[in-house]
């Protein structure tokens, strides 16, 4: 158990920047409304897309809580 | 439900008893080894047990049989669109660690075994009265979302014992069945050892989870089938959204259930008992993408339901996942077997939640009451008199659930605007020293009103943004103005010694 100054994710400036260009690129906002064109592997693009930002939202999680947390 | 054939024979009711026996000798065992035999040693389990069982635990408490019941139905009803579920639930978690890096601290520093110690050393420095009443508010908004979670785990089991069993055990049998069923396991301390049985039941779930979506999909057509179907019978399940308000209903879901959820009362327990930061850091190697893959899955079963079943109202709807493991359960041997074992690991996931859910509001509630009205009790007294009131609020619920009104979704939207307006009094708490009593109590007073107001004359949403959001931006907005008009320099000093708490990892 390390101690000393704390690190919380909460003073990072980097850390809510992150965060909330993953949740702003987890809505489909940036596509055509109403269409489900390209379909890319069996699937929409707008769906695969958003699935891809939710796992590198997955990834951010992992990492912010071990480079901003100590 | 009448031309349907029970999706299993014998075998299934058989199996369910034999479980649910075998949990309540897990509890008996931990009873009798002293294991648990306060409320806050079960949680002080976390503190033995280590991350790993810290995390599943966590995991299984924000996924039970309401997720895996009804937000499979709402990706039915509204398709693609539900995306938002893996992410709104990915969300809980940066929320989560934002509380736990001073939560876990501070209530391992001063010894707090209830959220509502943390208010009231938080906020010790105002009068008694008016601490008390910001105590009953938060209370009051904590125990609503923890026991309409509680309620949708019974509606949950109520659909699903009714499409397995082909109609033969009706809904409402079912619902009273399960309650009756959680007062006996949880008064016989079937609960206390759940913990590690619900860990790896949660394991079992996700595992059960994506077997069954591989089977669905392999004897029914692909998902990429189903996506083909949708597109020529119903587009609208795979595109993207027409209208400005669902987007902005999609970013206000993400921020109502990730601020939401870390404040459900067992949640918090979890964290008030969990050694220090870097054990509950270390849940997050892996939890972040158990909670991906169970949302994604959910999406896609959903989907393809609305594929293979089509047709179905909203109500009917709610028993998408069920009618789906009945259908594919006579094709595939290993879809029955699948079947069988994900519905034995959702039953425990759904009673440990239940189970937990009740106790936590119970001796929360107790507490607080026995601090104002006998405060020498003995730990043995809150604990019989909170088996009392647990079987009351199980009772509670059965008026509520025989007949729901709303979908599990809708229960799941209002719990959540209710339990999000305690957010100020704890997250808000935890940073800014200068937040006090007055700013907390007036925030909270008018967002709710506005909240509850909204939603009683119909505006449930105004442009797609929740009602409670709107109450809960109010409620932000009010604290922090009076606070900051109110606050006094000593009221700021003590806070502020109150969360000088040297953070170690």
């Amino acid at each position: 158990m390390a101690s000393g100054p704390a690190r919380e994710p909460a003073k990072s400036p980097v850390f809510w920047v992150v965060w909330l260009l993953l949740i702003l690129f987890s809505v489909p906002w940036y596509f055509p409304s109403g269409t489900y064109e390209p379909v890319v592997a069996g699937l929409p693009l707008w769906v695969l897309t958003i699935m891809i930002v939710s796992v590198l939202y997955a990834i951010f999680i992992t990492v912010s809580a071990h480079k901003f947390w100590r | 439900m009448a031309d349907q054939q029970p999706a299993f024979g014998i075998e299934a009711p058989i199996a369910a008893v034999l479980f649910v026996v075998f949990l309540i000798l897990i509890g008996y065992y931990s009873y009798r080894k002293r294991i648990g035999t306060s409320v806050y040693d079960f949680f002080l389990a976390s503190r033995v047990l280590g991350y790993v069982v810290l995390g599943l635990s966590l995991y299984a408490a924000q996924y039970s049989g309401n997720s895996f019941i009804g937000y499979a139905a709402r990706s039915y009803r509204s398709g693609f669109v539900f995306l938002m579920y893996p992410t709104f639930m990915i969300t809980i978690l940066p929320f989560t660690i934002i509380l736990a890096a001073r939560f876990i601290p501070i209530s391992t520093a001063r010894k707090l075994t209830s959220p509502m110690d943390f208010i009231r050393l938080r906020y010790g420095y105002e009068k008694k009265w008016m601490l008390n009443v910001l105590a009953v508010l938060t209370l009051v908004f904590l125990v609503w979302g923890t026991f309409v979670q509680f309620f949708e785990q019974a509606i949950a089991m109520g659909y699903l014992g009714e499409v397995v069993s082909a109609g033969m055990i009706p809904y409402m049998y079912m619902v009273v069945l399960f309650v009756v069923g959680v007062i006996i396991f949880t008064i016989m301390g079937g609960f206390r050892g759940t913990a590690l049985a619900n860990t790896i039941m949660g394991l079992m779930m996700l595992v059960g989870l994506i077997g069954v979506l591989i089977l669905v999909t392999k004897d029914f057509g692909s998902i990429g089938d189903a996506v083909t179907t949708l597109a020529s019978k119903k587009p609208t399940l795979i595109s993207t959204p027409t209208s400005l308000t669902t987007i902005v209903n999609w970013f206000s879901t993400i921020f109502l259930v990730g601020a939401g959820a870390p404040l459900y009362i067992h949640i918090l327990q979890h964290l008030l008992a969990t050694k220090d930061p870097s054990t509950y850091k270390r849940t997050l190697f892996f939890t972040p993408y158990f909670y991906l893959l169970t949302a994604m899955s959910l999406v896609l079963i959903g989907v393809c339901g609305a594929a293979i079943i089509p047709g179905l109202g909203t109500m009917e709807s709610e028993r998408i996942v069920p009618l789906l493991v009945v259908k594919a359960a006579p094709v595939d041997p290993t879809a029955r077997t699948l079947g069988l074992l994900w519905m034995l690991a959702l039953l425990s996931a759904t009673l440990s939640t239940a189970a937990t859910t009740t106790i936590a509001i119970s001796v929360t509630v107790l507490k607080e009451a026995f601090r104002a009205f006998k405060p020498k009790a003995s730990e043995r007294e809150i604990v019989l008199a909170s088996r009392v009131l647990l079987a009351l609020i199980a009772l509670l619920a059965i008026p509520i659930v025989i007949e729901p009104r709303a979908t599990i979704w809708r229960w799941t939207e209002i719990k959540f605007e209710g339990l999000i307006q305690a957010f100020p009094a704890i997250v808000l708490g935890l940073y800014i020293p200068w937040v006090n009593v007055k700013g907390l109590l007036s925030g909270m007073i008018v967002g709710a009103i506005v909240g509850i107001t909204l939603s009683l004359t119909g505006y449930t949403t105004y442009q797609g943004l929740h009602a409670g959001m709107i109450g809960l931006i109010v409620n932000v907005l009010i604290c922090l103005t009076v606070s900051r008009l109110t606050v006094k320099p000593d009221e700021v000093n003590y806070a502020k010694d109150v969360l000088s708490v040297k953070q170690t990892t």
